[in-house]
């Protein structure tokens, strides 16, 4: 999507500032250190980052689901269609999720229900959010399984869990999220479990049904080759705050932030003659004890003296490039 | 399933345990069919006799007919242990959904309001509500019900607490579902088979517990028949005519031993943890 038709596209989603906080027995730990993110209509944003960046936590926020405590919003504001989700009541939340924002989750064989069979699961989630009745909701169900291409659902429907597939079920898992037409589609890592074939069936799955089903999608995954092939536009996350964000292409071809390259160096490339693969020396920084100045300071080639002092704020760089280094500050 | 019933049938034990149980049940439901004395009916001139072929466990002090009378006993007695487990299950249950799913204050007060139960001795606590509600079959059914209620409630809360981490949970959460159809739902399904496992167990307590309230004449009373009142009237008569004894006392150990054994098959036979070999 070009990025003039971006800026006439209505804001689906808009984070502004957030800031998250997790009390635990060691201290307080900042999972999300003022987040800043636009997902417009009609529009893949793909947040990518390492394990315990706050990419999952981003998108359990959205939908107010943070266990309190021990997590706790001590700031920032989260519209979604125009109304401040963090405002709202209880019960028109409840509306929403399943209704308007449906997820995906990682792991698909543990996200079903082991007791009950898979029709009547899919059943449950679309009478909750559409006046059907049961030979109505039926049929919806059967119609949503062809829709993510499964093979034969009117014997699915009558199966258990643990007698499909995880590629399968993680089918299932996503014809239960887009059953209510949801707005917004989250996508937690929804390949990390399932093994490469299948993951490849998933990814074209959700590519084709991005075609008339799927409206907004946010995917959250750590790996880029996925963000690639689905979205429009990518978001990179570093210990609780987003360091770069840009159209996909943009971001593939000119990173700006250390950190991204370091990622893309560390892809390996089928027409590469490099004989070694590009790493990020250092490991994630524990939360608790943060380095001064820029957090990726240690881990960071180009270190300069200000890193070491000033954090950087994200800001544009270039149009639609938006980036949190100093590298790039005037 | 078949699996499962293949593994239960290679147990000797439990399959002893399980024809004794099922013996035991169809003498509660089709025995009366088939005995001619009515368990009320006194013959004067037959009192105290052995055991003929008339009388096969011989008759009482005021010549009842004690085979018939134990046949009528069993449903009383299988009877009081169904519904007192039925009141504990459901009670502790519920009480055990609720405080594992709401942690915090709710939580800690049920959980120590049941702690109070479980400090009284069992017995001590039994005797006090009957005492309270009066002796009959039912206080002792509700009495029963109370004391085992804690246990149940411990072991929801157990399952509950492991239960409501699972992404399902958290899924359900995702589409919008509330709390108590996530209880109902996802929750409560999930944790029903220690409860069935654990219910076998409690019920061979209850049988024994409704025998023992009714031997201290606590619970069901003469002249109506009942396992423990049997016992109570034998062990008047027990250097003449120890069968008086000996037969209803053998049907309470007997069905109560089969229900633990039972009991502890089936945990063995649905506890992953223990199938290593």
């Amino acid at each position: 999507m070009k990025r003039e038709t971006l800026q006439n596209q209505e804001i689906l989603v808009d984070i502004k500032n957030l800031i998250l906080n997790f009390n635990t027995n060691r201290g307080q730990i900042t999972a999300l250190d003022g987040i800043d993110l636009k997902l417009y209509k009609n529009e893949s944003l793909g947040l990518v980052g390492e394990t315990g960046c706050g990419k999952s936590i981003t998108a359990l926020s959205i939908m107010r689901l943070i266990p309190a405590p021990p997590g706790k919003i001590v700031q920032g504001e989260i519209f979604f269609d125009g109304k401040d989700l963090l405002k709202i009541p209880e019960t028109e939340i409840r509306r929403i999720r399943g209704g308007k924002i449906s997820m995906i989750f990682q792991e698909p064989s543990t996200s079903l229900n082991p007791v009950f069979k898979v029709g009547d699961q899919i059943i449950e989630a679309i009478q909750l959010h559409q006046k059907l009745g049961r030979e109505k909701g039926k049929r919806k169900t059967v119609e949503m399984l062809e829709k993510v291409g499964m093979p034969d659902p009117k014997d699915i429907i009558n199966r258990f869990p643990h007698e499909l597939s995880g590629g399968m079920q993680q089918r299932i898992m996503i014809a239960i999220a887009l059953s209510s037409n949801p707005k917004l589609l989250i996508a937690d890592e929804p390949t990390t479990a399932l093994d490469v074939t299948t993951q490849a069936q998933i990814l074209d799955l959700i590519k084709d049904l991005k075609k008339d089903i799927i409206s907004s999608m946010l995917l959250i995954t750590h790996d880029l080759g996925i963000v690639a092939e689905i979205c429009d536009r990518v978001a990179v996350m570093y210990t609780g705050n987003i360091i770069e964000h840009a159209e996909l292409k943009t971001l593939f071809k000119s990173p700006l932030h250390p950190y991204t390259r370091g990622l893309l160096d560390a892809i390996p490339k089928m027409n590469a003659h490099k004989k070694e693969l590009g790493f990020i020396p250092g490991t994630l920084p524990d939360l608790m004890k943060l380095p001064e100045g820029c957090k990726f300071n240690p881990r960071c080639p180009h270190q300069m003296e200000i890193c070491l002092k000033k954090r950087p704020g994200l800001r544009e760089v270039k149009e639609g490039h938006f980036v949190a280094c100093h590298l790039y500050s005037k | 399933m078949e699996g499962y019933l293949r593994a239960l049938f290679k147990n000797r034990i439990s399959i002893l345990s399980l024809i004794i149980i099922l013996f035991v049940i169809g003498l509660a439901v089709f025995g009366p069919y088939f005995e001619k004395h009515d368990p009320l009916e006194t013959h004067m001139a037959k009192m105290l006799r052995p055991p003929t072929a008339e009388f096969p466990f011989g008759t009482d002090a005021l010549g009842r007919c004690v085979a018939s009378r134990i046949i009528y006993g069993a449903r009383t007695t299988l009877l009081a242990g169904l519904v007192a487990i039925a009141i504990g299950a459901v009670l502790g249950t519920f009480l055990g959904l609720v405080s594992g799913f709401y942690v915090g204050k709710v939580d800690n007060l049920i959980m120590r309001g049941l702690d109070v139960l479980l400090a009284f001795p069992y017995f001590l606590l039994a005797v006090v509500i009957v005492a309270a509600l009066g002796p009959s079959l039912n206080s002792i059914m509700i009495a029963i019900g109370i004391w085992e209620m804690p246990y149940y409630a411990r072991l929801v809360r157990g399952s509950v607490l492991s239960i409501k981490e699972k992404e399902y949970v958290e899924a359900a959460r995702m589409v919008g579902e509330k709390d108590s159809s996530i209880l109902m739902y996802y929750i409560l399904p999930n944790c029903i088979s220690p409860i069935i496992i654990m219910s076998t167990v409690y019920y061979a307590w209850a049988i024994l517990m409704a025998s023992t309230l009714s031997f201290l004449g606590l619970g069901v009373q003469p002249p109506a028949p009942e396992w423990g009142v049997m016992t109570a009237e034998g062990r008047e008569y027990l250097l003449f005519a120890p069968y008086l004894l000996f037969f209803p006392a053998l049907f309470v150990c007997l069905t109560a031993s089969a229900f633990n054994f039972l009991g502890d098959a089936l945990r063995d036979l649905l506890d992953p943890r223990l199938h290593m070999r």
